[in-house]
């Protein structure tokens, strides 16, 4: 288990982070997907680790998400609109995907922000096929395991998610 | 693994979006890998805490533990009526069950007694001999 674990543990950390936004909190849904994986299925074959492994982080993600929305709605009820300067803008104090933050070190930091950004557009059956076929480099069946739908599906969902980033990213191709 | 991802009816991912995605895993910072380091031994943890728990010595006193606790409230009412100061009288030396008579279950017995005796007076139509003068003696 710690094997696995440690191979999959930068692969499951981005996709956490590119679906939220948040690096922080990418890291406690990686660890309680591992905690939940340790807990309730640490005795299935190791070949399951894997898909279970990111259906487990597939929803908390998910969950996040819908939690996010739900906040984000109830803050617009509550906050007053104005053209004030000095209005609180929450997505100004928001934690950004701009390459200011310390675990980006790379010199296309721009490319990786504008794709990162553009995934967490994407619908959200597309970005989860989107990030499992890419990041996780889970094939087809797996990736229609995981999500719960048929491989028609996984591949309709991808073939969507491909063609926004490829028009939300033409600058940088 | 396989970069370019194609079947005859699958989506290509383009070479780049995999080239960024892994540059960007390859590139994570020390503090953020010692992060996830922590957050995989806490779940492994979890795991030794679990075995910890479905070990044999573990469960074998708690077992016994347990037995014993069954045995002693099973037999606490035998034992806490053998040991009740229950000197027979010579009148109750007559009676043939004297344990009986002497649980508090009796008690209910002798009180319904007139009822059975009624009852079976009823059903069979013939009085039964009526020995309560010397069932409650």
């Amino acid at each position: 288990m710690d094997a696995f674990l440690a191979g999959i543990e930068r692969r499951a950390f981005q996709m956490a982070r590119i679906a939220i936004g948040d690096p922080d909190e990418a890291l406690d849904l990686v660890q309680d997907s591992m905690i939940k994986l340790v807990q309730s299925y640490s005795a299935k074959p190791q070949t399951e680790w894997q898909p279970l492994f990111f259906r487990i982080l597939k929803n908390r993600i998910i969950d996040h998400q819908r939690r996010g929305n739900v906040r984000r709605r109830v803050m617009a009820w509550f906050t007053p609109r104005s053209d004030d300067e000095d209005a609180f803008d929450p997505v100004a104090v928001a934690p950004g995907l701009e390459s200011d933050q310390p675990d980006r070190q790379v010199g296309n930091a721009d490319a990786i922000d504008a794709l990162e950004t553009a995934i967490q557009a994407l619908p959200e059956r597309q970005q989860q096929a989107f990030l499992l076929r890419t990041v996780q480099e889970c094939d087809v069946k797996t990736t229609a395991g995981i999500m719960g739908c048929s491989e028609g599906s996984v591949k309709t969902h991808l073939s969507r998610a491909l063609a926004k980033l490829r028009d939300e990213l033409t600058d940088y191709r | 693994m396989d970069r370019q991802k194609k079947s005859s009816d699958d989506a290509t991912i383009p070479e780049e979006f995999s080239t960024l995605l892994r540059e960007d895993r390859e590139s994570i910072d020390a503090a953020t890998l010692s992060k996830l380091n922590r957050a995989r031994q806490t779940a492994l943890a979890e795991m030794d805490q679990r075995s910890g728990f479905s070990r044999p010595a573990f469960w074998v006193p708690a077992g016994a533990a347990a037995l014993l606790a069954v045995f002693v409230i099973g037999l606490a009412p035998n034992l806490m009526n053998q040991t009740e100061p229950a000197a027979p009288t010579a009148e109750a030396a007559k009676v043939p069950d004297l344990e009986m008579m002497l649980a508090d279950e009796s008690l209910d017995l002798m009180e319904e007694l007139d009822f059975y005796l009624w009852l079976e007076d009823e059903q069979t139509g013939q009085r039964l001999p009526d020995n309560r003068a010397t069932l409650r003696s």
